[in-house]
């Protein structure tokens, strides 16, 4: 990687200049449209006065992520070897239920948990509840996927090991195999649950209350939608942001783990 | 429960029209990420200097920020900021192209470094300019190496697009719903679209598993 | 052709720094047109490193080297007229995997205007017979043995019709029982009267049919002597305790 890297450079000396003219292009384009009246116009401190509201905003959209996380993490497991090791008529259930949940839009899943499903089951859910089934469902069907490539990444000769012990079921999941896998996953999980955390923003979609949904009605009613909205553009990136890196750190201490074990 | 499925059959001219906005919107979002994105992949590539630093700050802004809220920056903050007024269609297609440009710039960008150096080195041993060495020796195994994320990124815009019916574009889901609360026959239209988003997406993701399994054969 | 006397090959004080690493130090060679030269020295010595200064795959620090007519370091163009008179072996083969056999071969004299499509295509057959694999000519690399794959190379790296072959430990990649195809392939050209630099470690084929012997370490050419000078009459510590390692 690194090294064709460098082969390369060695390609494109002349196209600087030419690159420079067309970032130029781009950037005068753009600022041709603004509006700079607008801008110098622009009053903060609407972000101050709302502090707390978005507070207790960032902290849903956080707890729905990391609820939809943990719940999806155990259901996924259970699927993972269901699909793995279960008879066959319910490792195509369990199938069709992930090729489902990962193949649609978390939006029309939003939807249809909140506007379909009562007809089915008869009980009406709040957007709340809505917004909390339909991203741990799609949560549980992603880490499914996942715990399977984790579990199946655990090399043949531990469940032979596990076997050759007399181990029983349960204990040789729980005690040899689920450890390991769940070692390999945590990368993986760190980017989807990145992924959640700004998915999570579709739910202002049914006015679940999180985040963009405060964003929105702060944003009509104070009428500074261009303060409000950049602000809370700044914090999903930051956030993102810092999850993203706590990942790689994660990804670093794990593989430096398993490089001195070996 | 009930259900009517008739009714679909009823608003056939609707759904349909739905679905060929989502198809719409996904087409011109790809085909004009494509231009911004091998434009920005392009700059990444220069490792130094302005068109650098443009594309950096802007694949990593719009990778990182949640479509919604750039859906919702663009409709609600565009008309104040900038002096042309985006209609909700154009605000679909352009926010749309923009994430589909900064994606499609990092595929692309791994896609050429994932070329090894010794094809660079064999390419400009045998005596080819360095235009030929990318015309005929590093984009096609680039783009090779991109095939599986490319379908992979037509699914994403697929899921994608159900947003802008936040803003008023008559896709899919704003169709459901307009539908849906017409009638209160929620259940049988948000499955109906349910399948067809599905039907869209299925395929695409299946190619990209594909290619990658059958690329990992080669290799192996 | 060069007149006699005057090297085809002519490096004089080249220095290579990568980063802090000094990795060639003042090092000087001539190679007379037509000359064997077999490159060794211990692993990290610089001879990659070395070759692929002379067809300009990295950028010479301090020196020049003159090749053929051209001096580098130069202009692009004169880069691209030392690349197309010099052909390049590469230890890992590097053959184009997305091209047939033919392709790769055919690739370089057509899109450099030397020569057209059925004349490089002939052209390519005969050098595919030449290193004695005319059957695999529509297959992709990959489907090929690494001997079959290298014998392919060699081919390539001779449809530009260069004066000068650079090889790069040639056979390091290959399995046993494939090592001595290409080596007898190796022996043909020189014999043809082609100039070869030839980084290889193995002593038997160097002994047979080079020239001359240079021996590198830590970035110096310490010895530059016939074969049979250079296994039983050069006293320099280092070559000593390099031939007891290898041999
Ligand atoms: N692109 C590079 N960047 C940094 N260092 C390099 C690079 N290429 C080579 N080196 C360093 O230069 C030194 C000489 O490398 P070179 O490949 O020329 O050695 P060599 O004699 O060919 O060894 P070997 O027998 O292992 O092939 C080594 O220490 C190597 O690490
Ligand atoms: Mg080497």
């Amino acid at each position: 990687m690194l090294a064709s890297k460098k082969a390369l450079r060695q390609s494109l000396p002349w196209s600087y200049i030419i690159s420079t003219v067309i970032a130029l292009a781009v950037i005068a384009t753009v600022l041709n449209f603004v509006n700079f009246k607008a801008i110098a116009a622009l009053d903060f401190t609407v972000v101050y006065q709302y502090r707390y509201t978005f507070l207790w905003a960032i902290g849903t959209t956080l707890g729905i992520t990391s609820t939809a996380i943990v719940i999806g993490l155990i259901v996924g497991i259970v699927l993972a070897v269901l699909i793995i090791q279960g008879p066959r008529p319910v490792r195509m259930v369990v199938t069709a239920y992930v090729e489902i949940w990962r193949n649609t839009p978390l939006i029309v899943q939003l939807f249809w948990v909140h506007f379909a499903m009562p007809v089915v089951t008869g009980v009406n859910t709040t957007a709340l509840q809505s917004g909390l089934i339909a991203m741990t469902m799609q949560s549980a069907a992603y880490l499914t996927d996942i715990a399977r490539t984790g579990i199946l990444a655990v090399p043949k000769g531990q469940y032979e090991a596990a076997e050759a012990l007399g181990l029983p079921t349960w204990s040789k999941w729980v005690d040899i195999i689920l450890p390991q896998a769940l070692r390999i996953v945590i990368p993986p999980l760190a980017t989807i649950a990145v992924g959640f955390f700004k998915a999570s923003a579709i739910l202002s979609l049914l006015s679940v209350g999180e985040l963009m949904t405060q964003t929105k009605n702060i944003a009509t009613y104070t009428h500074k939608p261009i303060e409000v909205m950049t602000f809370v553009g700044l914090v999903y990136w930051a956030l993102g942001y810092s999850f993203g890196s706590l990942a790689y750190k994660l990804e670093d201490i794990l593989g430096s783990d398993q490089r001195a074990r070996r | 429960m009930n259900s009517d499925w008739s009714i679909l059959y009823q608003y056939r001219y609707e759904i349909l029209g739905g679905l060929w906005t989502t198809i719409a919107l996904v087409g011109l979002a790809l085909v004009s990420g494509y231009i911004v994105g091998a434009l920005a992949c392009c700059g990444k590539l220069m490792r130094t200097g302005p068109l650098y630093w443009l594309s950096t700050f802007y694949i990593n802004t719009f990778r990182a920020l949640p479509e919604t809220v750039l859906v919702f920056w663009i409709y609600f903050c565009g008309p104040f900021i900038f002096t042309a007024a985006p209609s909700a269609w154009q605000t679909g297609v352009i926010s749309m192209s923009l994430v589909a440009g900064a994606y499609f710039a990092e595929i692309a960008r791994a896609g050429i470094q994932s070329v090894s150096r010794g094809q660079w080195e064999a390419a400009r041993a045998v005596g080819l300019s360095e235009f030929w060495v990318w015309i005929d020796v590093i984009i096609p195994q680039a783009v090779r190496a991109m095939l599986p994320s490319s379908a992979l990124l037509v699914t994403q815009l697929v899921k994608m697009s159900g947003l802008v019916s936040a803003i008023g574009v008559t896709e899919l889901i704003y169709q459901a719903q307009t539908l849906g609360s017409l009638s209160f026959r929620y259940f049988e239209f948000f499955t109906a679209v349910a399948v067809l988003y599905f039907i869209l997406i299925f395929p695409f993701s299946m190619a990209s598993r594909f290619i990658e399994a059958h690329m990992r054969q080669q290799i192996g | 052709m060069s007149p006699i006397g005057k090297p085809i090959v002519d490096a004089r004080g080249i220095n290579k720094s990568f980063n802090t690493a000094h990795v060639l130090k003042n090092v000087d060679l001539k190679v007379n047109a037509g000359e064997v030269v077999c490159i060794v020295g211990p692993s990290g010595s610089g001879k990659s490193t070395f070759l692929r200064l002379i067809n300009g795959l990295e950028d010479i620090d301090g020196g020049q080297i003159e090749v053929g007519e051209t001096t580098l370091p130069g202009a692009p163009k004169e880069l691209l007229s030392v690349r197309r008179n010099v052909g390049m072996v590469f230890q890992n083969f590097n053959l184009f995997p997305h091209l047939t056999v033919l392709e790769n071969l055919t690739l370089s004299p057509r899109r450099t205007g030397r020569m057209n499509r059925s004349g490089a295509e002939n052209k390519a057959r005969e050098l595919l017979k030449r290193v004695g694999i005319s059957e695999q000519s529509s297959k992709y690399p990959s489907q090929l043995s690494g001997g079959q794959q290298q014998r392919v190379a060699i081919a390539r790296a001779l449809a530009m019709e260069p004066q000068i072959l650079l090889f790069d430990e040639p056979t390091s990649a290959l399995d046993p029982e494939n090592v001595n195809e290409v080596l007898n392939v190796m022996k043909e050209l020189a014999s043809s009267g082609i100039t070869m630099i030839v980084v290889t470690h193995e002593m038997g084929f160097a002994r047979e049919v080079a020239d001359r012997i240079v021996f590198m370490a830590d970035g110096q050419l310490l010895v530059d002597a016939s074969p049979s000078q250079f296994f039983e009459h050069v006293e320099d510590e280092r070559l000593r305790s390099f031939l007891s390692k290898i041999l």
